[in-house]
């Protein structure tokens, strides 16, 4: 009879930490919710962030990175991001877009906590200007002020697939004047944190 | 088949298993915050609490429901694992989460069962293998941060995983095995200093046994020391006492003989019978010594049982007689003729116990039976009953009657005398010879000693007169008059077993009746003690009408009345009936009928020789008689000189030595211990020169069986013990005398 109990006690366990594990993975898998009242902004249109950026006299295309730092898949991409920055950092302005995060959040904060040596901009708004609604997402715009690619970094949430690195293949077909290569539908389909605060 | 565990390894494995229990609880709590911290970095607090939890939920849940079994344990195995994966799911597959693998499987280890790798080993495989098929089917784990798999890889770190599970399970097992040996050698080495303190406690025990045993062994040899002393002083004390009594006895007898006044008459009596009290209580005292010591042997040899009885018997008859009382004694007929036994000793118990029932006995019988109780092979075992009439002994004093120098009570002592020992001593002489022996008794009816013996069927082929027939006889009618019915029973049943037909009568009265209707008797048997009508009246009135018809008086012992009459009787026999005696009387009386009286008496074979010069004629020995005590050669003198002998007298055994150089002595009385040269010496003396050789008789106060044998080992032809009665020396002089005339007669002329 106990051991009938325990058979049953160890199959719900199993079966409870089971679901647990997969609860958790489905979550971040699905793709984020599009926002009400989202307008989305195709690739190619001339985008107005005037006063909203740092202004910097060089001529170069700007890389936006919309990140949060109190988002978890913010977090995942960190590392592929600042490996583009030492990559293309010479060739392209990379500028970091912090979403709201604490109260007491400042660029220097984060740029001291990530070891960034780029400017951060405080400003949700771009995103929607953007047609950002999750985060981390990237926003290529090219020396023209029209947006080139807008989209995920990586299928995966660490960037671990080469193969789908989109913002660096959307990057580099930027710096070489090509045009944007046909990415498959998951590179646009954000699959991050809302926007403005994380709900995953 | 399972191994029987000892029980300290048993206990030993519980108490490792609470350890350990008590150790998880620590690990699984620290597990449980880890699991919480590591909720910080990526927020999986719902992973942190919903797994962790979960897993704690399992592990204690499964050890509530079942506490007595180690299922728990193998639960832990896998929810270490759970924690593993856990923590890799919470760090976005952090590769140094997986170390958590090794902790846990390293944390087993306190639990020293290698089985328990099995279920993390196997959780931590299948976790990595269904990832990694997952991340490289396409699926894409959400949570890592390797893009691929290799095979390569996973073989890799499956089989150093393996191997580190191996390890710990190896190390369980050698832990365990380490810990049972250890704690086997443990038991083993307490159970070699045990088996050490009890070596050397009995070695202990062994050297005090030893001490004991060697103290025991003095003791031993002491005793023997001191009882061979006694034996010594015995035999001294013995040869002390009796010399002089051979002088008191001798010269009584003597002065016997002499023309004494009745007043001197009553006092010889006196001296007498004090002389003979004295030597039985001598006799006594010396036996009961000798069997307390040990030193009583029994001379085992082949007798007849019925002489040994019926010399009793003898012994007994002139005192029956005098008493009044009848002694009847019955042989079954199932008892063996010979058996081989102690005659001596059996005749000492037999006389002691019939004397005891002839004293306190005043009227009725002293019955003597035996029977045969068992046998076996040539083994038997046989029962004497001596059964008497007399005033009976209380049921509160029997128990006492065979403590020795014990007797009924002190009165007993004062009025019938005696040492008290002498049912002491048969009691051991019984023992002695394989028995028992057993009293009833009811005051004034008289009481029964009933003993058993073991002996073996003789071989000696004797004649059976219990089973002869009397050859052309059978059938006669014989008429017997008895008052005691016993006897008249006893004489019943061995004349039925002769053939012939027996009429029983009690008294003279009776018998007359039946020969009023009845004359058809060959032979009439009469008692002579009878109230009313005693045996001489009775033959008077028979021979009134039978005058041819054969007569035998059964009379008693110093009863003359028999030789007043004879021409009433054919033949006079003395009670008790010897049974060899009333075979030859009856044949001889049925032999040739009718036939006038001719008068025969067995008491012929019993009176003995009167003192008279004569004897020597008959007789003629010349005589050397060997001894050192003055009065004894004097009384020696005096009895030899009165037999019609002119004796020759020699102080010591060198002296005699001389005289028989001298003169050719027929016989030497010699006595054993003698100044100069003792009798032993002188004896082997004589019989080592070439010179004449005479009859040489031991005549000693040396009462032991030793004694005897000594006399006889040294060369002496026969021994007489001192105190010497004058019967005795008389039949050793006329045995001697004819030995010699016969001796003489058979040389060639």
């Amino acid at each position: 009879m106990r051991k009938g109990v325990v058979i049953l006690l160890i199959t719900i366990i199993a079966s409870a930490i089971s679901l647990l594990f997969w609860y958790n993975d489905i979550q971040y898998r699905l793709p984020t919710p599009v926002p009400q009242g989202y307008h989305p902004v195709t690739t190619g249109a001339m985008l107005n962030l005037s006063g909203k950026l740092p202004f910097i006299h060089n001529n170069k295309p700007m890389f936006l990175h919309f990140f949060n730092p109190s988002c978890p898949c913010s977090r995942f991409n960190i590392q592929h991001f600042k490996s583009l920055v030492q990559l293309y950092g010479k060739e392209v302005n990379f500028i970091v877009v912090a979403m709201a995060g604490d109260k007491d959040m400042t660029a220097e904060k984060i740029q001291d906590t990530y070891g960034l040596a780029i400017p951060v901009v405080l400003d949700s708004t771009i995103a929607a200007n953007c047609g950002v609604y999750s985060t981390p997402q990237a926003a290529i715009i090219n020396t023209d002020g029209k947006l080139y690619y807008h989209g995920n970094y990586n299928k995966t949430r660490y960037c671990t697939d080469k193969r789908t690195n989109y913002a660096q293949i959307a990057l580099e077909a930027m710096l070489k004047n090509s045009s944007l290569p046909g990415f498959d539908a998951a590179a646009g389909i954000a699959y991050g944190c809302t926007l403005p605060r994380c709900s995953k | 088949m399972m191994t029987e565990v000892p029980d300290d390894i048993k206990n030993y494995n519980i108490a490792t298993t609470k350890r350990s229990d008590r150790l998880i609880d620590y690990f699984l709590a620290l597990y449980f915050l880890l699991g919480i911290i590591f909720a910080f970095f990526y927020g999986t607090w719902l992973i942190a609490f919903g797994v962790g939890g979960l897993a704690l939920a399992a592990y204690y849940g499964v050890k509530f429901l079942l506490p007595s079994s180690d299922m728990y344990q193998y639960v832990l195995g896998a929810v270490l694992g759970v924690f593993m994966a856990q923590f890799i799911y919470q760090m976005h597959g952090l590769f140094e989460m997986h170390f958590f693998a090794f902790i846990g499987s390293t944390i087993l280890i306190t639990y020293q069962k290698w089985k328990l790798q099995l279920p993390l080993a196997i959780f931590v495989i299948v976790h990595h293998a269904l990832f990694s098929y997952l991340q490289n089917s396409g699926y894409g784990i959400y949570f890592t941060q390797v893009g691929y798999f290799e095979l390569q890889v996973f073989i890799i770190h499956g089989s150093l995983a393996t191997l580190i599970f191996l390890i710990c399970g190896l190390w369980s097992y050698q832990l365990r095995k380490s810990n049972e040996l250890h704690i086997g050698q443990t038991l083993e080495m307490a159970r070699l200093q045990k088996e050490a303190l009890l070596n050397e406690q009995s070695k202990l025990n062994e050297e005090a046994l030893m001490v004991a045993y060697e103290k025991a062994e003095d003791a031993r040899m002491a005793a023997e020391k001191a009882n061979e002393a006694k034996s010594v002083f015995l035999a001294t004390m013995s040869h002390e006492i009796r010399t002089p009594m051979n002088g008191v006895m001798g010269m009584a007898s003597l002065l016997a003989q002499t023309k004494l006044t009745a007043e001197q008459d009553d006092y010889i009596d006196v001296i007498k019978t004090s002389s003979d009290a004295l030597l039985t209580v001598i006799n006594d005292i010396l036996d009961f010594s000798k069997i307390e010591s040990g030193n009583m042997d029994l001379d085992v040899q082949d007798f007849d049982l019925r002489i040994c009885i019926e010399e009793v018997m003898d012994v007994f008859a002139g005192k029956a007689a005098t008493q009044g009382v009848d002694l009847v004694y019955q042989i079954e007929t199932m008892v063996p003729t010979n058996i081989i036994g102690d005659n001596i000793r059996l005749r000492q118990v037999l006389i002691n116990l019939v004397g005891n029932a002839l004293k306190f006995t005043k009227e009725g019988e002293v019955f003597v039976k035996v029977k045969l109780l068992q046998t076996d092979g040539k083994k038997v075992k046989l029962g004497f009953d001596v059964r008497d009439s007399g005033i009976g002994i209380p049921a509160e004093k029997l128990n006492r009657l065979f403590k020795a120098f014990s007797q009924v009570d002190s009165s007993t002592t004062r009025k019938y005398g005696g040492t008290g020992l002498g049912l002491a001593i048969s009691e051991r002489l019984i023992k002695l010879m394989g028995g028992t022996i057993s009293v009833e008794s009811e005051v004034g009816r008289g009481s029964n000693f009933s003993f058993t013996i073991e002996a073996v069927t003789g071989t000696e082929a004797k004649k059976l007169y219990a089973h002869f027939n009397i050859a052309g006889n059978e059938g006669k009618k014989v008429l017997i008059v008895d008052d005691n019915n016993t006897n008249l029973s006893i004489l019943k049943a061995q004349l039925e077993l002769w053939k012939l037909v027996p009429t029983l009568a009690l008294s003279g009265k009776q018998a007359l009746k039946i020969l009023e209707t009845n004359q058809n008797f060959q032979l009439i048997i009469t008692d002579m003690q009878m109230p009313m009508m005693d045996g001489i009246d009775l033959a008077r009135l028979i021979r009134q009408k039978m005058p041819l018809v054969p007569l035998i008086l059964l009379s008693s012992v110093g009863d003359e009345s028999r030789s007043k009459y004879p021409q009433l009787f054919n033949a006079v026999l003395t009670k008790p009936v010897k049974q060899a005696q009333l075979f030859k009387v009856i044949q001889e009386q049925l032999k040739d009928q009718p036939k006038a009286p001719s008068y025969i008496s067995n008491a012929e074979m019993n009176s003995a020789e009167e003192l008279s010069a004569e004897f020597a004629v008959k007789y003629p020995l010349n005589i050397l008689v060997a001894e050192d005590n003055l009065v004894n050669q004097k009384l020696a003198r005096l009895i030899l000189t009165k037999l019609g002998y002119t004796p020759d007298m020699a102080s010591h055994g060198l002296e005699a030595v001389r005289m028989l150089e001298e003169k050719e002595y027929d016989l030497i009385l010699m006595d054993m211990r003698m100044p100069e040269m003792d009798g032993l010496e002188a004896t082997r003396y004589i019989r080592m020169s070439n010179g004449y050789q005479p009859v040489i008789i031991a005549m000693t106060a040396n009462a032991l069986k030793e004694d005897k044998e000594l006399c006889l080992g040294s060369g002496m032809n026969d021994y007489i013990s001192k105190p010497i009665k004058i019967e005795v020396l008389i039949k050793s002089l006329a045995g001697v005398s004819v030995g010699l005339i016969t001796a003489t007669s058979q040389q060639p002329a």
